[in-house]
């Protein structure tokens, strides 16, 4: 894991984004391998822990969509087509 | 501990931070040629460390936070600071750097004191018009970005003191009404150079490094607040979901799904799971994202916490790009800022934090801009104009008031274009501008009316497009609140019988996207906004309430009735046993369809 230079050309005109969060990286980014092997680039260090987080509360964030879909939403509106 | 660092120093000096960019703001609505800045208020003024972070800004827009927090910070990154001389003006209106979509250009101005930069000041403002497609650019049928007007990398408009002539020859080249672009930069311009002065007598007052100091320490109250106001929310998953009725190119919604996870002092917005990003202009770039769930945590929590570069330390948004969450180019994305920020805005205010914070949360107020755009040659003149206009619509009912009327999306906090100014610089003709009654969603606490206006085209040919939403899918209501209403754009012929949707007219595959539609003398044009979902319980409504409604006209007599259980006399008192009798039976009612 490290920072690892992103520079362009002048006449570069394509944009990346962090594969963590979505944000844009600008010049850098952070490096690092996820657990599954896949190298990663972010545009925080703190986004490796980010990356970890999303990964512990996944299932938990499954099980609440899977309530929602069951279940009348608190808004009272049907959020389905 | 230094004057200025103790927390009443700290609290003045932001404060008067904000005066200065209320002033550029200022400057900027009394200087600028078109009414989306004089009238809408469609823009922010920012002052950043000198590393490019937000310090304090003109909070006159809020969908611009986003903006305010990257646009100026990310090119000051990428073209490195070593590049911003004394006099310098850089300005670009990218999506893909940081800005919110287009229309909207940022300027940055670096301030030099000894040589050294210690202070950037700049600006956001939406431009009414910057070709592409569609006149007013806002092409509600664009496929990609290149379509959506011109598209401007961060370049010098300045270079020390003197304007780049190509640059400024590019950009009025390719907008439709030149000569607005040429005031509006200048007040863009004006406003940065009220900020610079009066940002050279505080660093000439303070001194440079005590200044710098207290930059970064306000940052960090920002962070510290937001970090306690987290702390008191139970840990844990939240999660909701909200669509769109369409991308304008198909007539397939699109969902946006969102889980706050809560974890300690910290927040994490993520919208891993909403869809693929759409072929129509409704997709969000990353800021708009981040601008909505900022503005939405906010709204609730936020009181007297001061938004700047701290914040995004407590908070982070997690949108994969190529979702509708966070469009990667090519992608289209004029409408993200406009229909997609405060959908989600409103999500994170009312389905996520109603379920932490009832007493916080609103129902949905009418949720679309309903852009107006419309462009042609006036004959009276022989000048084209064009404008971007925007609607306003009824807001939510909340835990202890009904939802305001015809106001703007709340995450916009703009003004719409006056009567007065339709009809003295356009085409047009109003024939009615006025609140859309019995439209509220019912509640406890009722929404806000949406407006019906109907203008008729005076002379010459007009292009209409229209950019909104929630024709399909109403303003949800909370807690047992209604339903708000819904969108509708609709168009009458000359010896047509009555108004009827675009859509009906065209074939159309939306009902509230369409771009470049010719019109003439005599068609009339209907907009009708969408009037905001009720707060809790209607059956519970104070029934004098109900009865100062009937008697505003705001709520119909049989609505009184079917929604709220309120029965009146012939004079519009309320009939308390009649009343009683009817919510019990409406209760039961209810009760047994449950």
């Amino acid at each position: 894991m490290a920072w690892i230079p992103m520079d362009k050309t002048w006449h570069d005109t394509t944009v990346d984004h962090c594969d963590v969060c979505g944000n844009l990286l600008i010049r850098r980014a952070w490096a690092f391998t996820a657990p599954d092997g896949r190298e990663l680039r972010a545009c925080r260090e703190d986004d490796e822990r980010l990356f970890a987080l999303l990964a512990r509360y996944a299932p938990t964030i499954d099980e609440a969509r899977q309530r929602w879909a069951e279940q009348a939403p608190v808004v009272g509106h049907d959020p389905r087509p | 501990m230094n004057a200025i660092m103790d927390r009443v120093g700290l609290t003045l000096l932001h404060k008067q931070l904000e005066n200065i960019c209320d002033e550029m703001a200022v400057s900027m609505m009394r200087t600028a040629y078109s009414p989306i800045f004089s009238e809408g208020l469609d823009f922010s003024t920012l002052i950043l460390d000198r590393e490019g972070n937000l310090v304090a800004r003109a909070g006159l827009n809020p969908s611009m936070l986003g903006a305010s927090l990257y646009a100026a910070t990310w090119i000051i990154k990428e073209v490195g600071a070593e590049n911003f001389d004394e006099g310098d003006v850089w300005i670009h209106n990218d999506p893909y750097r940081g800005g919110s979509h287009m229309p909207e250009h940022m300027m940055v101005t670096p301030i030099h004191v000894d040589g050294a930069i210690v202070a950037y000041v700049g600006n956001i403002a939406h431009m009414a018009e910057i070709g592409g497609m569609s006149p007013g650019s806002f092409a509600a049928t664009a496929t990609d970005i290149y379509q959506e007007g011109l598209r401007l990398p961060p370049v010098r408009l300045f270079r020390k003191g003197e304007p780049v002539q190509d640059i400024w020859r590019i950009m009025l080249s390719n907008h439709r009404t030149p000569a607005n672009s040429w005031g509006d930069l200048h007040a863009m311009l004006g406003s940065l150079h009220v900020g610079e002065r009066r940002l050279r007598a505080l660093f000439a007052e303070r001194g440079i490094e005590p200044l710098h100091e207290a930059f970064a320490r306000i940052q960090d109250f920002a962070e510290t607040f937001i970090r306690e106001r987290i702390a008191e929310l139970p840990d844990g998953v939240y999660y909701g979901e909200d669509s769109f009725d369409d991308d304008g190119i198909s007539s397939r919604p699109y969902f946006v799904r969102l889980a706050v996870i809560v974890a300690g002092d910290e927040l994490v917005f993520d919208y891993s799971r909403s869809d693929e990003q759409a072929v129509g202009p409704i997709n969000a770039p990353y800021v708009v994202t981040l601008s909505a769930s900022l503005n939405g945590l906010l709204y609730i929590l936020g009181r007297n916490i001061p938004v700047n570069a701290g914040l995004l330390r407590a908070i982070r948004v997690v949108a994969p790009a190529g979702t509708i969450c966070c469009v990667k180019l090519p992608g289209a994305c004029v409408g993200g800022q406009t229909e997609f920020q405060p959908r989600i805005m409103e999500m994170v205010m009312g389905t996520i934090l109603g379920q932490l914070l009832p007493e916080r949360a609103s129902g949905a107020s009418g949720n679309t801009s309903l852009n107006f755009l419309f462009g042609g040659t006036d004959p009276r003149t022989g000048d084209y104009y064009a404008h971007y206009h925007f609607e306003a619509n009824g807001w939510g009912g909340r835990a202890t008031t009904d939802g305001n009327s015809a106001q703007i999306v709340p995450h916009a906090n703009c003004r719409n274009t006056p009567v007065e100014i339709f009809e003295t610089r356009w085409p047009w003709i109003h024939e009615r501008y006025g609140l859309d009654d019995d439209t509220a969603g019912p509640g406890e606490h009722r929404g806000g009316l949406g407006i019906e206006r109907i203008l008729e085209v005076d002379r010459g040919t007009i292009t209409v497009s229209t950019l909104a939403d929630r024709a399909l899918r109403a303003p949800w209501g909370l807690f047992g609140g209604g339903e708000g209403s819904r969108t509708r754009v609709e168009l009458q012929r000359p010896g047509d019988p009555g108004f009827r949707t675009f859509q009906e007219h065209f074939g159309l595959p939306s009902p509230s996207k369409f771009a470049n539609v010719r019109l003439g003398p005599g068609d009339r044009v209907r907009l009708i906004s969408p009037s905001g979902g009720g707060y809790g319980d209607p059956l519970r409504r104070d029934p004098e309430l109900v009865a100062d409604d009937v008697r505003e006209r705001y709520v119909s007599r049989e609505t009184a009735e079917t929604s709220y259980g309120v029965v009146l006399s012939p004079d519009g008192d309320v009939d308390a046993d009649a009343t009683h009798t009817l919510r019990d039976a409406l209760a039961a009612a209810a009760t047994g369809a449950a």
